[in-house]
């Protein structure tokens, strides 16, 4: 059996629930909006039992024993900010219960054998930028130039350098909080000493064709996306037209590096931000541990949800 | 040279800086405030290396390619500064500061004791449910363990009799048995955490109970030994 574990009408989740009708898998939904109905048990054997983990989920009036969930697709957005608890007082019987819920939730998709996409612990890789640039450089991507400063000055050397090859300079959040990648423009230089309250993190531009590489497993899925925004999510916005998708075959050896970099990160599915510059060089600037894939899916005509499904269910590595 | 990075009230630490100190070795305090307070931190990635500095206060400065081996203590990110500012502002930075130190400790040129996670800066982990199944995995006598939102457990308060550290599959600290020992170095390896102490009680008829583990090692519980080991390995 598999769980999807979210919003069940978030369109990645609900595309994920319509690729398992689909495919005839047995699979059930935990709604995070109906978390107050909700139970869970779970149980750690002792030693003698090697600590096998039991227990069960009560949901929608069936109970379900936590053995017979083989698969596991968490989408969970934050239980504090649910529409139901976010106003409930600090203490109230339905905040607590929610918090204990996906507490125990999110210890077992930890720790359950099965297939999970993706473990919650995994997951916290994307919470700085630089630390999964660390990775992605292991594996043997290009990052690109990055400088981290609370130091104006070392911001202005950084950028003045830059800008003397002719490159362009970016200035995004470190951590996974999300923000819109800016270019750092002459107006931004008068306001540099904003930056000695807290580390900012600038990075050379890298010119090039952008791409998303979803990974499921081994199979790796490419869109190329055409924009003439700094950001292409805000492309609309920035430029009035919006990003151009289309699906795209990657070389093999990109191929093998974007799966060698989603199992190092432990992450089974992934969303791999990638450009392509005009010499060739494959960059990799992030991995979205929790891929809104619905945006490429639909731009591209490709078939994610469904290879999720098959992942899921064990059809395929 | 060697880092002890850790916050002001960590008297362990302040007991390992002693010993090593003492012992001739080239070792650096260093509180996690001095680092998020310094005069200025600048770190930078490329394609081959971090590089970075941090000039503290007090006018000492950190090159990370430059430390040989640190020793983790950091417990939260220091945020006194932001303390006047809107919270969804404070929030981001307190996420960007996390952020950044992850990277930082990650980007240390030597051995990192505990090695940062993304959701434990001090390394290690703090889930009792993966805590008890890797122990008992291990084969540490660890009892069985639930916990249900039918109602609220708390563990039965039970006194440790045996705090043991193991570091690399060491161990130090009082003498237990040999195959406890070797299940506290195969419950360090499955949570990842090389410099782990873990608790034990024993009772009156000599049975074992296992009772919990944390990469928050009581330095002096393994005593100089402990610090002559810690000095070896990290700084290898």
């Amino acid at each position: 059996m598999i769980l999807i574990a979210g919003i069940s009408d978030e369109t990645p989740v609900s595309q994920v629930i319509e690729a398992l009708e689909g495919s005839g898998a047995e699979y059930r939904v935990f709604d995070q909006r109906g978390v107050a109905a909700v139970h869970m048990t779970l149980e750690i054997g002792d030693a003698a039992a090697g600590g096998a983990l039991g227990g069960y989920l009560e949901l929608d009036g069936e109970t379900v024993p936590l053995c017979r969930i083989t698969g596991l697709y968490l989408r969970t957005m934050d239980d504090r900010l649910l529409p139901e608890i976010v106003n409930a007082p600090v203490g109230a019987p339905q905040r607590l219960h929610a918090r204990r819920l996906h507490e125990l939730l999110l210890a077992w998709a930890d720790l359950m054998p099965g297939r999970v996409l993706n473990r919650p612990t995994a997951m916290a890789s994307n919470q700085s930028k630089p630390y999964q640039a660390q990775i992605i450089r292991e594996v043997g991507f290009g990052i690109a130039e990055t400088c981290i400063t609370n130091d104006p000055d070392a911001a202005r050397a950084f950028i003045a350098r830059i800008w003397g090859e002719g490159g362009g300079v970016i200035y995004k959040s470190i951590s996974g909080i999300r923000s819109i990648v800016q270019k750092v423009t002459k107006h931004d230089l008068d306001r540099l000493d904003r930056i000695r309250w807290c580390p900012t993190q600038f990075q050379r531009l890298v010119e090039g064709q952008d791409i998303r590489a979803h990974v499921i497993g081994r199979t790796v899925i490419a869109t190329a996306i055409a924009s003439a925004g700094v950001d292409y999510r805000y492309a609309a916005r920035d430029t009035g037209t919006p990003a151009q998708l289309e699906a795209v075959t990657l070389e093999p050896a990109t191929v093998a590096r974007c799966v060698a970099l989603s199992q190092r990160l432990e992450l089974p599915l992934a969303g791999i931000d990638l450009r392509r510059t005009p010499d060739g060089e494959m960059v990799c600037f992030e991995v979205n541990p929790s891929p809104a894939f619905s945006f490429y899916q639909q731009g591209a005509s490709q078939s994610i949800a469904t290879c999720i499904a098959h992942y899921l269910a064990g059809d395929c590595d | 040279m060697l880092v002890i990075l850790c916050h002001p009230d960590d008297t362990s630490a302040l007991w390992l800086d002693r010993q090593l100190s003492e012992a001739g070795v080239d070792v650096t305090l260093v509180s996690v405030e001095q680092l998020v307070f310094s005069r200025s931190i600048t770190h930078a990635l490329t394609s081959t290396a971090d590089t970075g500095t941090i000039r503290l206060a007090d006018g000492r400065v950190l090159h990370p390619e430059a430390i040989a081996g640190l020793i983790n203590r950091v417990r939260f990110v220091p945020t006194q500064h932001f303390t006047n500012a809107a919270t969804g502002d404070r929030e981001y930075a307190t996420a960007e500061l996390h952020a950044f130190l992850l990277a930082w400790l990650n980007g240390v040129a030597g051995r990192v004791l505990n090695p940062a996670r993304p959701l434990l800066l001090g390394g290690g982990i703090n889930d009792m449910a993966a805590i008890r199944h890797y122990a008992a995995l291990a084969g540490l006598p660890a009892p069985g363990w639930s916990r249900t939102t039918r109602r609220v457990d708390f563990d039965s308060p039970v006194s440790p009799t045996h705090d043991v550290i193991v570091l690399d599959g060491r161990g130090f600290g009082p003498i237990i048995p040999a195959e406890l020992l070797g299940g506290c170095g195969r419950l360090a390896a499955y949570l990842g955490t090389p410099l782990l102490q873990i608790a034990f009680s024993r009772n009156a008829v000599g049975r074992w109970e296992f009772l919990h583990a944390t990469a928050k090692v009581d330095f002096e519980r393994g005593g100089r030994p402990l610090a002559a080991a810690l000095a070896r390995t990290v700084a290898a």
